[in-house]
């Protein structure tokens, strides 16, 4: 074991300097995204998600630095004592390749994962980890690492040096793409059944699991190069030809029965926005589930149209931009807590179908994905810029509120930092900004209690920056300032901002199934025509 | 007892033979001169021997082990010294004696003291910036201080100035009077070992030519000179072992490869009559030279 010591502390004497500016590159990238602030002069009209799409953009560039050198320095760090050729001084002296072996993977692990691990864990600690998320970030970033170290550790055994390891890489990850993404076989020999093609998936994986272990044995055992390379060959060759001509499909999953039943989705009624570049917006009702706080949450859907002239249209359905305000407004306990819920969703229609004209009543009939979501409220900060709130590694803050330009609508930008984890488990255990994402959905509303006013906000931008399981998302969102009549007139509510909070939920889904959406009339209203 | 044996080695590269069914054997103790010209398969045999390359046929053992299966154990009993080796070269003299001695339980510091002063190695100095003659001091210190039983110097005298390389044969041989060290140096120029070897091997093509201690060499090699008299000479017929047969005028030259006193002057005599004729006693540089022309000659006639 001293002996391991020894050629370790040889290796971190030979790469300190290249490991210490990787290192710095590591940490400093993390510790950018855990101080940068968005500013609040440009917190308007979406020039801040442009804002931070540009810091994302380098943040990605430096990512790409990062991990490229991470496995030109791990390569470095195995061909310092190569194992191909004859001329490697290692070779003559009494050094076992086991041990060698050891040593290059103990070195790699202790600059690779072990010193960032410690240097990050302060930037971690220092965001208000708790010891579970920081178990998972740690988790995360060795797992990562680990994939990273064990590939440039192959390649690098086998290469003489770093010009011959990046070409080797450059083309194992070709072939890796090749026989990794079905789309490229199946466009050479034409398309498959998805249960054929998830067992060509699972064929090759249980290929390439195994190849890396004996890539490593065969070079550090016997240092037979050719014939490690010729492992790599074969077992590509046999992926390609799994890929392409592996004849037994796999299982067929059913897909989940849609639930069926008039009181458990009704679409009531579609309203073409005054806005015409906007489409069209469908309200949905759905039956919540039995707790409290727990949601049958629609997500996306299909169905057709039918007039009774015998014209149909296709329409299909994504979250729309006031999504989950009822929920948001029951559970916060401003809505009778029984009864359907009712939910945004936006309509669309392929082309060239026409959009319904206002006054008409087609038939829909269609379905829906709809996962079940628990809903919570995971922060409330007081309606002005700059609040603050922290919540464990979650904090949030009001970046700016202003009149957005000619307009009446007022634009919010909300600023929150939050642990970036993959692996979570509660609703607001770490933060996923994925707009696609069916398994979280955030929504914010102004709250006046006092005044009784909820207002569902409209996330109108969304950005994130993300880095070693660190989190820096905004979100822009708008709304009308609240009106009351007075006089025959609308005018704002006085002093609504005093008193007034903001509220974020979030909804995490916890299962997943359709709803059938049985045939029903499809009222069409114009918001233009609206009284 | 033989510290290295080989059986029928041999190792091909795809077509190419580089060492064919070498039967080799070095006694303990000795330091044999392992020569051939350039290609001749003396690096590969080498190679062969440290189990930096797989043989295709045959065996070979060192200190007793089957090449293949040299350990830590053995490693650790052997110098390895060779022109080719990549050393590392961003450590200091001082950090790469310092790297290599914990794996030598037998290193000897006093050795090392002894052997950095006398070859006026600057320790502080990284291995890249030392002449290529210092880098061959250093590593040949690296492989002397732990007293190795057997020392083996791949071609260690490429490119070193004469002075370097007395300083180098110095050091070994100063080294290996105090013990019973077994050395084995690979050269293609006799004239770099001649003060060093005790025993000679030749390769040539592959081949082990002959495997003979030094002084029954150089007994048995002899340039003869015949000047004749009025009778002619018979040069027909001449003995196999006579080579290098040439004529100028009325001497005649050859080398004679099995020289005994009395047989060979009983030969001459039979041809050359009362001719006056001379053995000249040849240095080991002559007698590889002798060969290797010889060879060649043999190996030109075949091809064509």
């Amino acid at each position: 074991m001293s002996l391991v010591w020894h050629i370790i502390k040889k290796d971190m004497r030979r790469m300190a300097p290249a490991a210490a500016l990787w290192l710095v590159l590591v940490v400093a990238g993390t510790w950018a995204v855990r101080l940068t602030e968005l500013p609040m002069d440009v917190a308007l009209g979406g020039e801040v998600s442009r804002w931070l799409a540009g810091v994302r953009t380098m943040s990605d560039l430096l990512l790409c630095v990062e991990v490229v050198l991470a496995a030109v320095l791990v390569a470095f760090l195995v061909q310092e004592d190569a194992l191909t050729g004859t001329e490697s001084y290692w070779l003559t002296r009494p050094i076992g390749r086991g041990r060698l072996f050891v040593a290059k993977v103990g070195g790699a692990a202790l600059l690779f994962i072990a010193l960032p691990l410690v240097a990050l864990g302060a930037a971690w600690l220092a965001s208000g980890f708790s010891l579970l998320e920081l178990v998972w970030a740690g988790a995360e970033f060795a797992g990562w690492q680990i994939a990273l170290i064990a590939v440039a550790v192959t390649v690098a055994a086998i290469t003489a040096d770093l010009g011959k390891f990046l070409f080797a890489v450059t083309g194992l990850a070709l072939a890796a793409v090749v026989v990794g993404d079905y789309r490229l076989t199946e466009w050479l020999v034409g398309p498959t059944s998805g249960s054929l093609r998830g067992a060509r998936t699972v064929m090759v994986i249980l290929l390439a699991a195994p190849l890396l272990p004996t890539v490593l044995i065969i070079q550090f055992a016997t240092r037979r190069t050719r014939l490690a390379w010729k492992v790599i060959g074969v077992a590509f060759g046999l992926m390609l030809l799994v890929r392409v001509a592996w004849p037994v499909a796999g299982k067929t999953y059913p897909q989940s029965t849609p639930r069926t039943g008039p009181e458990t989705a009704r679409f009531e009624r579609l309203v073409i926005p005054a806005d015409r570049r906007q489409p069209p917006a469908a309200f949905l009702t759905l039956e919540p589930m039995k707790k409290p706080g727990e949601f049958t949450t629609p997500w996306n859907g299909s169905g057709e149209l039918r007039w009774a002239n015998g014209r149909t249209a296709k329409i299909y359905f994504n979250p729309g931009g006031l999504w989950g305000e009822h929920a948001v407004k029951r559970l916060i306990g401003m809505a009778p807590e029984t009864g359907p819920v009712n939910w945004d969703m936006a309509a669309w229609f392929p082309p060239p179908a026409e959009l319904p004209a206002a006054g008409e009543a087609p038939t829909l009939e269609g379905s829906v994905w709809a996962p079940e979501m628990r809903a919570q409220v995971v922060v409330e900060l007081p309606w002005r810029a700059g609040a603050t709130v922290r919540v464990g590694s979650c904090r949030t803050r009001v970046v700016s509120v202003a009149l957005k330009p000619n307009s009446t609508q007022l634009c919010v930008v909300v600023e929150e930092r939050d642990a970036w984890l993959t692996a979570d488990s509660g609703v607001r255990f770490g933060s996923w900004l994925r707009e696609s994402d069916y398994s979280r959905r955030d929504s914010f509303a102004l709250v006046n209690r006092r005044l009784g006013i909820f207002k569902a906000l409209h996330i109108v931008e969304a950005g994130s920056l993300r880095r070693n399981s660190l989190l820096l998302s905004e979100r822009t969102l708008e709304f009308d300032p609240p009106m009351i009549v007075e006089n025959g007139e609308r005018v704002e509510v006085r002093d609504w901002e005093r008193d007034a909070v903001l509220v974020k939920v979030r909804f995490k889904a916890m299962a997943s199934s359709w709803v059938t959406v049985p045939a029903q009339p499809l009222p069409v209203y114009d918001e233009e025509k609206k009284p | 007892m033989n510290i290295i044996e080989t059986e029928n080695l041999t190792r091909r590269f795809g077509r190419n033979e580089a060492v064919h069914g070498l039967n080799l054997s070095v006694p303990q103790g000795s330091v044999l001169a392992l020569l051939g010209p350039n290609g001749a398969g003396k690096s590969t045999t080498i190679k062969l021997l440290m189990n930096l390359l797989e043989p295709t046929s045959g065996t070979a053992r060192v200190l007793g082990v089957d090449s293949r299966q040299l350990g830590e154990k053995e490693k650790a009993q052997i110098g390895y010294v060779s022109e080719n080796q990549q050393l590392p070269l961003w450590m200091t003299v001082r950090q790469f004696l310092d790297y290599c001695r914990p794996f030598y339980p037998t290193w000897d510091r006093a050795l090392e003291a002894t052997l950095l002063k006398q070859f006026a190695l600057p320790e502080d100095r990284k291995l890249k910036h030392l002449s290529r003659g210092m880098t061959m001091k250093a590593a040949l210190l690296s492989s002397l201080a732990y007293r190795p039983n057997l020392l083996v110097l791949d071609e260690p005298f490429s490119g070193l100035d004469p002075l370097v390389r007395d300083e180098f044969i110095r050091g070994v041989l100063e080294v290996s009077a105090l013990g019973e060290w077994t050395v084995l140096v690979s050269s293609h120029d006799i004239e770099e070992v001649e003060r060093l070897a005790d025993r000679v091997a030749v390769l040539e093509a592959g081949r082990l030519k002959f495997n003979e201690p030094t002084d029954v060499l150089l007994a048995r090699y002899r340039r003869m000179t015949v000047t004749l008299g009025e009778s002619e000479a018979r040069l027909d017929g001449v003995p196999e072992t006579w080579i290098e047969m040439e004529r100028a005028g009325r001497v005649v030259r050859w080398v004679d490869c099995a020289f005994d006193a009395a047989k060979s002057e009983a030969e001459c005599r039979a041809r050359f009559g009362d001719a006056a004729c001379v053995a000249q006693g040849m240095s080991l540089r002559e007698i590889f030279l002798t060969l290797a022309r010889t060879s060649r000659g043999a190996a030109a006639e075949v091809a064509s």
